[in-house]
């Protein structure tokens, strides 16, 4: 038997050398040097979860598969995972860890939130890493002169909002309120909202709300006094749900219309039949069954839904879809440029993801383009008994 | 080496130096980049910890708000760096001014407060100021985080390595850590940790406690000001997240770990939270329960922290004869001849709601005079003292010492003036030497002064040296030589009851008010307070005393006050008063007959 004494030395000499080896000792797997390294943050606690878990499974689904086809080119990916937890600051430590501890190639994922993937450039510029984004934000990738090591596999939101306009035009909307978070995500889409709309004659009022506010009552009650026809919200968190329960709790009779940070069916519903009839900026995947059958894309998004369905037992969604493209257009720039260094990555990005059939779209990466999709990948969908369903493609 | 360095609690400037030195040679030793990131931030937070363990470890108030000063110095210069250009060697120092005017003001109301509503309000503050940080999103970006703040660079030299870093943030730290150093073994740290330990004996004592109070919470929260400053211009990406009430929180394990109130244990323990989670996390899922278990198994095996079982092999109480103790001298002023008044009592009346404690009191103290007051009890005499020392204000009624009138002057300014007192249950520093004990009744001299102590100046030291001698002739007054650094809190009552009658001799008062300094005492220890308090006189300390024992009270008083339902009754010699009728009446006759 130890005395209290010998028992407290050796718990405090042996969390003295536990620490030193934890910490000293490499990461998951020192040994393979041949794997490739991929590293990936994710926000799969915090607000952003609702997106980031999904985003998570893809990517070691892809993985997974990969490894067990024998690789890219013969060798094994290893997948490092840490979450951001929705915060900027520990996403900037995970990188700094992927980077310098992990020694990964190259980086998937952004902490899946505009301004979580923003505060990481600065990062991954110095430390000359790739970063496959898969946030909106279109100031991730742009000026690529600033962003050389930045891509991204989703739109930006300069194509949504485009699309966007046509779409009101169309429905001859005159009158549109524009209410975003003051995240990165709602204030990019809100410049790009002021930038386009006054060449296509739409008048727009503008609000804002917190990320985390649970009560938009004032910003709408203000919106209801507007001759506004329709109230476009940009967010990517669940204030996005309280907004339409506060616009049903109001009586308000316009269009309901969310960004394409918000095409989640658990967030339609959370919202419940407040979301009924709710108009939806997206990529296709969410009606790929509803896409005809001659559409480039729609036999590969049903594969990924259904692979995604076999691994996991449920459903997957858009953003799960960016990060399994994202993943994928790593491997194929790895795969055809013929090496796993960091910048072989990035040249493999911008010469050889040319009509790259994704989830999302077709992508086309170029050294002064590092968004692959175009306004044509953007459709409008409505969600209505409890499905999202194609209204203008 | 002088005495005065040896006392225990002291922090060894070599031990420092090698802790030092070898935090310089860390970064050559470690594998790659991350690692030595891991350290920088271990900078930060140690910076951190020592700051707060010097407010809630030496001075025993609870901070939950923390993770708000951190978070308001990373915030002022962040937001000065990226809206203004402002560089970061400006911008610290801002935002440090910034944060300590704040926690100066805040700390006025709150600090008033003691254990869990300091702990609440300091949470509130907390709370506000990351509130502040994700609603004022115009200015700090909201929940989006702050991006593009500026880097460090040291003139034309941009810092980009992680080492780099480390030796910046570690130049900080190091200088944090000296101060707070100095501190600990200064009269400061002394004064800390005696009002951590005991508030109303410090105030007694002339310690200005809320000022003291303030003065440590304005330096922790300076402290926690440039570590955010330091974090926020190393990574250039900050977000409220990191400044919540969470951080609040593992900034208190962090001390609380390490050993609270142990200089070292800030340290330890700083690093300890640093270093685990990263060390866990090859664990992947398993990386918080293994967190929280490491942290239980700490917090139940360690209880003083990981610091406290360092410093356990040495043993509490020192060798008697470390202490050389100077042969017992007279230390005070020669006994002044005249009777002049002392302490004048004028027609002191205190009303609590409906019960009339004290009514129309009127006596006088003259210089060189021992007077006590007696009284049955519930006649008032507790209350009276109280009111004297301005635990209470009078109703009605004033009392002026050498002229000078005393209503409403709180009790550390009074000791100023030369009253002292003891206390009827004893209240010493426990976990302080018993020189320490005696050293503090010195401070009603003149104020710490808080940052020549920070920078160690020589005068303070020739100071302490001073004090440290007054302290031992007055311990060998009331024949204590010999504890000097025994732990006062161990030594038996009586004894303690002395410690407290050689702190009052220490700070040499011309009036020293005794509360019941028999009570408690066995027989023989009684007759040796009674010798104690005659030789009291001979210093020229002139005497106010409540007591039951009325053996005690015949045998050394000059004159007497009795006391009954608060008013007086009598006063007089104690022959006449034991001659007195009315005194007889309210003691029914026994004590009094037995004394004569």
């Amino acid at each position: 038997m130890l005395t209290r004494r010998q028992f407290t030395t050796t718990l405090t000499g042996g969390l003295t050398g536990g620490l030193a080896a934890g910490l000293v000792s490499p990461g998951r797997g020192g040994a393979q040097g041949a794997a490739i390294r991929i590293g990936s943050i994710f926000s799969y606690t915090g607000p952003a979860a609702f997106l980031g878990d999904r985003m998570k499974r893809s990517v070691e689904l892809f993985v997974e598969e990969t490894n067990k086809r024998g690789g890219i080119n013969g060798r094994r990916i290893e997948s490092i995972i840490y979450d951001a937890a929705s915060e900027s600051t520990k996403a900037v430590l995970a990188a700094k860890r992927l980077i310098e501890q992990d020694q990964v190639e190259v980086i998937v994922g952004d902490g899946n939130r505009s301004d979580i993937g923003l505060a990481l450039i600065p990062t991954v510029q110095r430390a000359e890493v790739p970063l496959m984004s898969v946030s909106g934000a279109t100031g991730l990738v742009e000026p690529v002169r600033d962003r050389a090591w930045v891509f991204k596999s989703t739109v930006n939101d300069t194509e949504v909002v485009a699309r966007l306009l046509d779409f009101f035009k169309k429905r001859n909307i005159k009158d549109v309120a524009m209410l975003n978070d003051t995240g990165a995500f709602g204030v990019s889409a809100r410049d790009q909202v002021r930038a386009q709309a006054p060449a296509t004659g739409i008048n727009v009022v503008y609000e804002e709300f917190g990320p985390a506010d649970t009560d938009l009552t004032t910003q709408l009650t203000r919106i209801r006094g507007t001759s506004a026809q329709a109230i476009v919200c940009w967010t990517v968190t669940p204030a996005g749900v309280v907004f339409l329960k506060n616009a049903q709790q109001l009586g308000l009779k316009q269009m309901l219309v969310h960004g394409f940070g918000f095409v989640a069916d658990r967030y339609m519903q959370l919202a419940g039949d407040a979301a009924e009839g709710l108009v939806l900026t997206s990529l296709k995947f969410p009606i790929a069954e509803q896409l005809p059958d001659g559409d480039p894309i729609k036999a590969t998004i049903l594969d990924y839904k259904a692979r995604y369905r076999a691994k996991f037992n449920e459903e997957t969604d858009v953003y799960g879809g960016q990060a399994w493209d994202g993943i994928g257009m790593v491997a194929q720039a790895i795969a055809r440029g013929g090496g796993s260094e960091r910048a072989k990555i990035r040249a493999g990005l911008e010469e050889h993801i040319h009509g790259y059939r994704g989830v999302g779209g077709i992508f086309n990466f170029s050294p002064q383009k590092h968004w692959g999709l175009a306004k044509s990948d953007v459709v409008m969908i409505e969600w209505r008994q409890g499905k999202f369903r194609l209204v203008d493609l | 080496m002088l005495a005065v360095d040896r006392l225990p609690g002291r922090v060894s400037g070599r031990a420092l130096v090698g802790f030092l030195v070898a935090v310089a040679a860390l970064p050559w030793l470690l594998p790659n980049q991350y690692l030595v990131h891991i350290f920088v931030v271990a900078g930060v937070y140690v910076t951190m910890a020592m700051g707060l363990n010097l407010l809630m470890g030496y001075a025993g108030q609870v901070s939950l708000g923390h993770a708000g000063f951190y978070g308001l110095g990373a915030y002022v210069s962040a937001v000065l760096s990226v809206r203004f250009g402002v560089s970061p060697w400006l911008g610290m120092p801002v935002a440090a001014a910034a944060t300590g005017a704040l926690a100066y003001v805040l700390g006025i109301p709150t600090l008033r407060l003691k254990s869990y509503y300091l702990a609440m309000a300091t949470l509130g503050i907390g709370v506000v100021l990351h509130l502040a940080f994700v609603q004022l999103y115009p200015v700090t970006g909201g929940s989006s985080g702050l991006a593009g703040i500026l880097p460090w660079d040291i003139g034309p030299i941009h810092l980009t390595t992680a080492t780099h870093h480390y030796l910046l943030v570690w130049a900080f730290a190091a200088a944090a850590l000296w101060m707070a150093r100095n501190l600990v073994n200064s009269r400061v740290g002394r004064v800390l940790r005696a009002l951590g330990a005991s508030e109303v004996a410090a105030e007694a004592m002339g310690v200005d406690t809320a000022a003291e109070k303030r003065r440590v919470f304005v330096l922790s929260a300076v402290y926690a000001s440039v570590a955010g400053s330091l974090y926020a211009h190393y990574i250039t990406v900050i977000s409220p997240e990191i400044f919540s009430f969470l951080f609040s929180v593992v900034l208190v394990l962090m001390v609380a770990l390490g050993g609270i109130g142990l200089y070292w244990g800030a340290v330890i323990g700083a690093f300890l939270l640093t270093v685990l989670p990263e060390a866990l996390r090859r664990f992947g899922d398993w990386e918080l329960p293994l967190y929280g278990l490491t942290l239980i198994l700490v917090m139940l095996f360690l209880p003083r922290g990981i610091a406290g079982v360092l410093v356990r092999a040495r043993p509490v109480g020192a060798p008697a004869g470390a202490v050389s103790v100077a042969a017992p001298g007279a230390s005070g002023r020669p006994v002044s001849a005249g009777a002049a008044r002392l302490l004048e009592v004028r027609g002191i009346t205190k009303w609590f709601g409906g019960v009339r404690a004290v009514h129309d009191c009127s006596f006088d103290v003259a210089e060189g005079e021992i007077k006590a007051v007696i009284g049955p009890n519930g006649a008032g005499k507790t209350t009276l003292f109280n009111v004297i020392t301005g635990v209470y204000a009078p109703t009605a009624g004033e009392f002026r010492f050498r002229g000078t009138p005393l209503g409403g002057l709180p009790a550390h300014r009074l000791a100023r003036l030369g009253l002292s007192r003891t206390f009827q249950n004893v209240q010493l520093f426990p976990s302080l030497t018993v020189i320490e004990n005696v050293m503090v009744g010195c401070e009603r001299d003149a104020p710490a002064r808080f940052l020549g102590a920070a920078f160690a100046l020589p005068a303070l030291r020739r100071e302490s040296r001073a004090h440290f001698e007054r302290a031992e002739r007055a311990l060998a007054t009331v024949g204590l030589d010999g504890v000097g650094l025994d732990r006062a809190g161990g030594l038996p009552f009586g004894q303690q009851k002395r410690v407290e009658v050689a702190r009052a001799i220490a700070s040499e008062p011309a009036l020293l008010l005794l509360d019941e300094p028999a009570a408690g005492l066995n027989t023989s220890e009684k007759v040796e307070m009674m010798g104690l308090i005659g030789r009291l006189r001979t210093l020229g300390i002139s005497i106010l005393l409540i007591e039951h024992d009325m053996h005690l009270v015949m045998g050394v008083s000059d004159r007497v006050v009795v006391l009954n339902y608060g008013e007086k009754i009598a006063e007089g010699t104690p022959a006449e008063v034991q001659r007195d009728p009315a005194v007889i009446t309210v003691y029914l006759g026994e004590d009094v007959a037995a004394v004569a």
